[in-house]
């Protein structure tokens, strides 16, 4: 999720201050069974995912399908998942879009996507995947989503 | 020691994901059942005023219990309370049934009821985690999550494990349905009610299509076949849960079965309907949990009579309808349907018109899947407090639906915090008497 805000250049590194409270998408209000807290902002002011609040009946629903423990009880160590649900996340959530979003405004080309998100170059193969999209409308937009599902983004060797 | 570890997390991921394109993966024995649809009820509804009619509390209204109160949640009395309801005898099993589930009553003769279910947790958090994990504390795999790990499931487009939001989460929440110490595909995944029944499922991407092609490339030439199944598997699910939740092409005559028409019930009956679309699909486990009434869920610890008959009104039509429904699709021979809560309530009174929590016994029946139909399994005392002949635990019925399923409670296991855990734990038989 810091990555993601990084690579936007949306990311507010300071250290300390208040937590931030989790975003509550407008169909949870609807589902009466959770007590819903108040939402905070979508893209949580850029703050650092430390820095949202926790509250254990309500977590964040992006983090929570990429393995964020549960608060009720101790992890003596976080599993490491791969879901069809992460998958979704990736393709689908307001908060991946909304940061692609923004930072396709600023966004100047395929290079400077993998350079800011992954930090390298784009292969040439890469080149051929992503530039295409890139003139599109909206393209800076779509280059950076499709970047943020990359293998070397999301996933650790 | 912990790469290793992780690896093979990621690859049981993989592994499970590669079975879902194994019809019924290998049990240990031949499976009578291939699904699960568990009806929960949540609050822990009355034996007493439902499937175990007591006389002796009639007749001796009033009196105090002749043995020593159990401690209860509240201690508040030991009067015996007679049923606000009446029985009635149905089927050609005779089955007694009291006046708040007229349409269950009329399914009578395929039921399974156990009478003598017992356990030693008496109160909401405890009961549900261990009916559903077998153990009475948070963090350990539901039944469904060690059921598709062992099994994993035919449905390729959806997950295995369902669990249909009808208005109202048991205690201990998600816990109930969580995978524990199990690999994450086993979770519950929760469907909602409403226009957004999972979460992130709805794409407005125009350009969906062509980044898939990137991904697929991607992924492939960074050799994670496991994470390219699960895009591929989420580009899936985008269309087949509409598909499911689209309940047009379904008769009217159907939507009747399922009491849809009738306000009281809408709610629970549709879930139900879905539940019988999941089975046809695939799916390996259903879970449905009491719908929201005017009543604190079935747990009447005063205004007994009211509020179970809330309760009752809203789900007694959806239940008969999908067993009926099951029945005459020729699906419930290889579904297991099971109906219960987390425990049952004193036969004494609390207040002037309430029941006490009671896990000392309690009923619960069974549908379907290989269980003996218009049997009566296990007693209670005379007046519906301890169970005492047949007794079954939370455990025996836990290894019994394995068992149905083709497997052997006691070799499901997973390695766990230094030893071999399952469902069962240390504990559990299978109950043979109920089993055709």
């Amino acid at each position: 999720r810091d990555g993601m805000l990084a690579a936007a250049g949306m990311l507010d590194v300071r250290i300390g201050g208040e937590s931030i409270p989790v975003f509550v998408p407008p169909y949870a209000t609807a589902n009466k069974t959770v007590h819903v807290p108040k939402s905070g902002p979508l893209d949580g002011n850029g703050r650092r995912s430390l820095y949202l609040k926790i509250r254990r009946n309500f977590y964040d629903p992006l983090l929570l399908v990429f393995d964020f423990p549960d608060r009720g009880k101790s992890v003596g160590k976080r599993l490491v998942t791969t879901t069809p649900a992460q998958a979704l996340a990736m393709l689908n959530s307001e908060f991946v879009h909304h940061v692609s979003k923004s930072w396709g405004k600023s966004l100047a080309n395929v290079d400077d996507a993998f350079l800011a998100a992954i930090g390298r170059m784009p292969s040439e193969k890469e080149r051929e995947q992503f530039e295409p999209l890139f003139v599109l409308e909206d393209g800076p937009y779509h280059v950076a989503h499709l970047i943020f599902n990359h293998p070397d983004f999301l996933w650790i060797k | 020691m912990d790469k290793v570890i992780r690896r093979r997390d990621f690859l049981s991921a993989f592994g499970a994901m590669a079975f879902a394109g194994v019809a019924n993966g290998k049990g240990h024995h031949n499976a009578r059942a291939k699904s699960v649809i568990y009806l929960f009820m949540e609050g822990g509804p009355s034996q007493v005023d439902t499937f175990d009619p007591k006389p002796i509390l009639k007749q001796r209204a009033g009196e105090p219990l002749p043995f020593k109160n159990p401690a209860t949640v509240f201690n508040s009395s030991n009067k015996l309370m007679p049923s606000p309801f009446e029985f009635a005898r149905y089927g050609e099993s005779g089955s007694s049934v009291s006046s708040i589930f007229p349409h269950v009553a009329s399914c009578v003769d395929d039921l399974t009821f156990i009478h003598s279910m017992h356990h030693n947790n008496s109160n909401h958090s405890e009961g549900c985690l261990l009916s559903h994990t077998g153990a009475s504390v948070a963090g350990f795999p539901s039944m469904g999550s060690w059921i598709t790990y062992g099994l994993g499931s035919s449905s390729q487009n959806l997950p295995g494990y369902v669990v249909l939001d009808c208005g109202q989460t048991p205690s201990a929440g998600a816990h109930c349905y969580s995978n524990g110490f199990l690999p994450a595909p086993h979770a519950g995944t929760p469907f909602r009610t409403g226009d957004n029944p999972v979460e992130f499922l709805t794409s407005s991407d125009p350009l969906q299509g062509q980044k898939l092609e990137a991904i697929r490339s991607l992924y492939r030439d960074a050799k994670l076949p496991g994470v390219l199944s699960n895009y591929e598997k989420a580009a899936r699910m985008q269309t087949a849960v509409p598909e499911l939740m689209d309940l047009s092409e379904e008769t009217e005559q159907t939507k009747r079965l399922y009491g849809m028409e009738d306000p009281r019930c809408t709610l629970f009956g549709s879930r139900c309907l879905i539940a019988r679309r999941l089975v046809e699909r695939g799916v390996r486990f259903i879970e449905l949990f009491s719908p929201r009434v005017k009543a604190d869920r079935w747990d009447q610890h005063g205004g007994l009579k009211q509020g179970h008959t809330n309760n009752s009104v809203a789900v007694d039509q959806p239940i008969a309808g999908l067993i009926k429904d099951l029945k005459q699709r020729g699906l419930l021979d290889e579904t297991i349907v099971l109906w219960g809560g987390e425990f049952g309530r004193t036969p004494s009174s609390q207040g002037s018109n309430g029941r006490d929590h009671n896990p000392h016994g309690y009923t619960v029946f069974l549908a379907g899947g290989g269980f003996k139909p218009g049997v009566h399994h296990g007693a209670t005392d005379e007046f519906g407090y301890y169970a005492q002949q047949d007794k079954v635990h939370v455990h025996d019925l836990h290894a019994t639906i394995l068992h149905q399923l083709g497997i052997d409670h006691e070799r499901l296991t997973y390695r766990f915090g230094g030893r071999d855990y399952r469902l069962t734990d240390v504990h559990g038989n299978v109950v043979k008497a109920v089993l055709s």
